[in-house]
């Protein structure tokens, strides 16, 4: 059983041996569904017959509803996500604009966004350079460490240029997928249909340009949704093509909604043939909720959510907390880029993740009478300050997205290799991806928390971050964790450094067997004027007596590293700002802190 | 509405909002205010049958106001602040509206004044930002007390907030100040555990000026 648990894994990409790149494994394993099914997550460099013999060691029941799945869901091969030994030598590059409007250049980036996903189905050909003001700012300084670490050069095309795009990569599709400019979620129904039969997504005005690359309409939604709501709609999505998508990945791609899209998560998910909608989490939307939770309690245990709850529709917190009801991890970024490129492309044979440690286990560090600080920057690195003027000034630690590991190994190389000796890494968020402990149930925490320990290993990393919005969030209710739940924590990870906890501030506090669990005691808000956040901490520090007192802060994205280093040095108070495998430390030498789990009486808020 | 109709019997000079508030009209006149006897006797009627609604909406500081965001101190982590003052004899209700997008915070309070009010409290929603939470008790005791003839409503407040370390009593100086004109209310708030003073600018609500 655990076998096959591990073949299911989507965790683990394998490296293949040479050649260079291993051709997608559509059809190699199709008539042998559900072992495909297993394979198809890092199972490609094991062979068929390796996947028999494994099988084999399972149990009569399992076999037989294998054999009974075999003859009832048929699933069609799904891509590999496969890593070559080094990246390939050449690859196309699209600048894309900065227009994301759907009455503006939506419909181009939407077919070069889709053509990438058919493009990238065996191996990395097309990255797309994605407009200066991207919210995930590394798409840029990604270009050149590609270039310098793996010696890839870019063949550039011109701004959106459609043309050019499709005269090289339309051989990869079978046609298009047609959208109704007057319905926009017939744009997200697309990209689903656009994984599933190899299409690239059109809308009326592209047509002639499609059909001078030989691509012609394969299916048309032109009409078809016409006074429809998006549960009518994506009801119909489900009907026809649900039974097709991938268990592994399923988008939620909303964020934006209205007259804006920014779909950079669709190549991965095109690439991956994921079923695609923007359905509510929301109670307010009984039809679309219900809907959601049926694709979702079809999806693999620990499989993907790619993408971000509708801004239009649901909260945050009412679609995370969703997601982890059923044991899956969200990697929450909708706009995203280039995964179905980078997903594709190893380390470099010269590189291992290496963390900045400064304490040494089983040698703590002695607290001195004093007020300790430490700044964690989290919200995905890439979208805050990594590149802003600043970095490395003070000691700094940041939350790396863990599962990037395998979905994005460049970004994290990159990361990594760019640490100034001030930069300190930790896992997160809760577990493999972004999940409430408190949402996801008893029995599906071990799986998830041995993914989220691999994880920590490989990537050097020795703390975990938690949050959890599922009772509440930096505004309403509470965002702490029940005895109960620490005691699970405490138990998945016996070699951790410690744990912190919250997003805002949060009052969940222990210490155990030198390994502190402590939270957030302030939240820098991006618009807080640097004499109020000086007035802030002064009053945290007034508020807290004993000293040593360990003020955890986290630092909301956009704050630069000069702003948190020019209040941090206005206190009336002098502080130290030590890294958090530090802080920890001392918090483990001298508890001034007291207990503290989630109580009965605590306020309680579902995000609505 | 009450105070326009009585503004009719009034000798000129003696409208305004000392008078109208009916303080003085009840109690001590300023000096050269005095009706006519004819009409002394329809104003005291008048007063008596308005009296209620007088305690209660003739003080200028009652109303519905919101938080005007460039004159006052940054709200974080709320984006708006929507405050309701109602009087009633010496009862005054506060309820408070805290948001942010969808997400928002009510709580309402009645005290009265010149007394000590012990009064319940769910949530400590002034600084979310900051590792401090209303302690196991719940409750706070505010004093109040009208200053300046009413244009200014002085609270008192002490409360123990819970942090990290443990419990900590907090005083809360807070000061409701009406503008000369009466459109504007400013709340000055000094937390005995606060270095800088807390500044909120408030606007009568539009609806109610029209």
């Amino acid at each position: 059983m655990n076998t096959h648990l591990s073949l299911n894994d989507p965790h683990t990409p394998r490296r293949c041996a040479p050649p260079l790149f291993i051709k997608g494994n559509r059809g190699s394993l199709a008539e042998i569904p559900s072992m495909k099914r297993g394979a198809r997550q890092g199972g490609e460099c094991r062979s068929l017959s390796q996947d028999l013999s494994l099988s084999l060691n399972l149990s009569l029941a399992p076999i037989l509803a294998l054999g009974f799945a075999l003859l009832v869901s048929p699933l069609p091969a799904q891509p590999v996500i496969t890593q070559a030994t080094r990246a390939p030598a050449t690859a196309t590059l699209i600048p894309l604009s900065e227009n994301w409007r759907m009455d503006g250049d939506v419909p181009v980036h939407a077919l070069l966004i889709s053509l990438q996903g058919l493009a990238n189905r065996d191996q990395p050909r097309v990255y797309l350079e994605y407009p200066q003001n991207w919210q995930w700012e590394i798409v840029h300084p990604l270009i050149g460490f590609l270039e310098k670490r793996h010696g890839m050069t870019f063949d550039r095309l011109g701004l959106d240029d459609a043309d050019a795009a499709l005269g090289r990569f339309a051989r990869y599709a079978k046609g298009v997928v047609v959208w109704d400019k007057a319905v926009r979620s017939s744009l997200i129904v697309a990209f689903t249909i656009a994984g599933v039969e190899d299409l690239v997504v059109v809308n009326e005005d592209q047509l002639a340009l499609a059909a001078r690359h030989g691509l012609k309409p394969v299916v048309d939604l032109r009409g078809r949704f016409a006074g429809q709501s998006d549960e009518q709609i994506y009801q119909w999505a489900y009907d026809h093509y649900w039974a097709r998508c991938s268990r592994d990945y399923y988008v939620v791609l909303g964020g934006h909604a209205g007259a804006e899209m920014q779909p950079g998560i669709a190549d991965f998910g095109i690439r991956q043939r994921a079923f695609f909608s923007d359905l509510s989490a929301n109670p307010k939307h009984p039809g679309e909720l219900a809907l959601l939770k049926k694709i979702l309690s079809q999806q693999n245990t620990a499989s993907i959510v790619l993408g971000w709850h509708s801004y239009g529709k649901d909260t945050e917190g009412q679609h995370t907390t969703l997601v982890g009801n059923y044991g899956l991890i969200m990697e929450g970024l909708h706009n995203l880029p280039n995964i179905s490129f980078t997903s594709q492309i190893p380390l470099t044979p010269d590189f291992r993740f290496t963390n900045n440690h400064h304490v040494t286990p089983g040698r703590p560090l002695k607290a001195e009478p004093k007020v300790y600080v430490c700044a964690v920057a989290t919200d995905s690195m890439g979208i805050g300050t990594w590149t802003k003027p600043g970095r490395g000034r003070i000691p700094y630690t940041w939350q790396v997205l863990m599962d990037w590991a395998w979905m994005n190994p460049p970004a994290l190389q990159y990361f990594y290799e760019d640490k100034s000796p001030n930069d300190y890494f930790i896992g997160g968020l809760s577990g493999p991806g972004y999940m409430y402990p408190k949402a996801i149930p008893p029995d599906k925490f071990p799986g998830l928390m041995q993914i989220a320990r691999r994880l920590m290993a490989k990537l050097d990393l020795r703390v975990l971050e938690i949050m959890d919005y599922s009772e509440g969030n930096r505004h309403v209710g509470n965002t702490d964790l029940p005895k109960e739940l620490v005691d699970r924590y405490y138990e998945q990870f016996p070699d951790i450094l410690g744990f912190i906890n919250g997003y805002g501030s949060a009052r969940t506090f222990d210490l155990r067997d030198g390994k502190p669990f402590l939270s957030y005691d302030y939240y820098l808000d991006v618009n807080r004027t640097i004499p109020e956040a000086i007035a802030d901490l002064d009053e945290l520090i007034q508020l807290n007596p004993k000293r040593p007192y360990f003020l955890l802060m986290h630092v909301r994205e956009s704050n630069t590293i000069e702003k948190v280093s020019d209040i941090l040095g206005h206190l009336t108070e002098s502080v130290e700002v030590v890294p958090l495998d530090v802080f920890l430390s001392l918090a483990a030498d001298a508890k001034t802190y007291r207990t503290y789990h989630r109580q009965p009486t605590d306020p309680v808020d579902h995000n609505p | 509405m009450v105070s326009s109709f009585l503004f009719g019997f009034l000798p000129p000079g003696c409208s305004g909002r000392s008078v109208a508030s009916g303080v003085r009209l009840l109690g001590a006149p300023r000096s050269g205010c005095f009706a006519p006897p004819s009409a002394t006797l329809a104003i005291i009627l008048l007063s008596v049958l308005a009296h209620v609604s007088l305690n209660a909406a003739d003080r200028p500081l009652a109303g519905t106001w919101h938080i005007s965001l460039p004159e006052s101190t940054e709200l974080s982590p709320w984006k708006d602040y929507e405050l309701t003052i109602a009087v009633a004899g010496d009862s005054v209700t506060f309820h408070r509206r805290l948001a942010w997008g969808r997400r928002e915070f009510r709580d309402a309070m009645t005290i009265q004044a010149g007394a000590v009010t012990t009064v319940p409290v769910d949530m400590w929603p002034e600084n979310r930002h900051l590792g401090a939470y209303i302690s196991a008790a719940h409750t706070k005791r505010v004093r109040a007390d009208w200053l300046d003839d009413g244009r200014i409503l002085r609270l008192t407040t002490d409360l123990v907030l819970s942090t990290q370390q443990g419990d900590r009593a907090v005083n809360i100086l807070s000061d409701y100040k009406l503008s000369a004109n009466g459109t504007r209310l400013t709340l000055t708030e000094l937390r005995s555990t606060r270095n800088r003073p807390i500044v909120y600018v408030f606007t009568r609500k539009v609806e109610e000026m029209k």
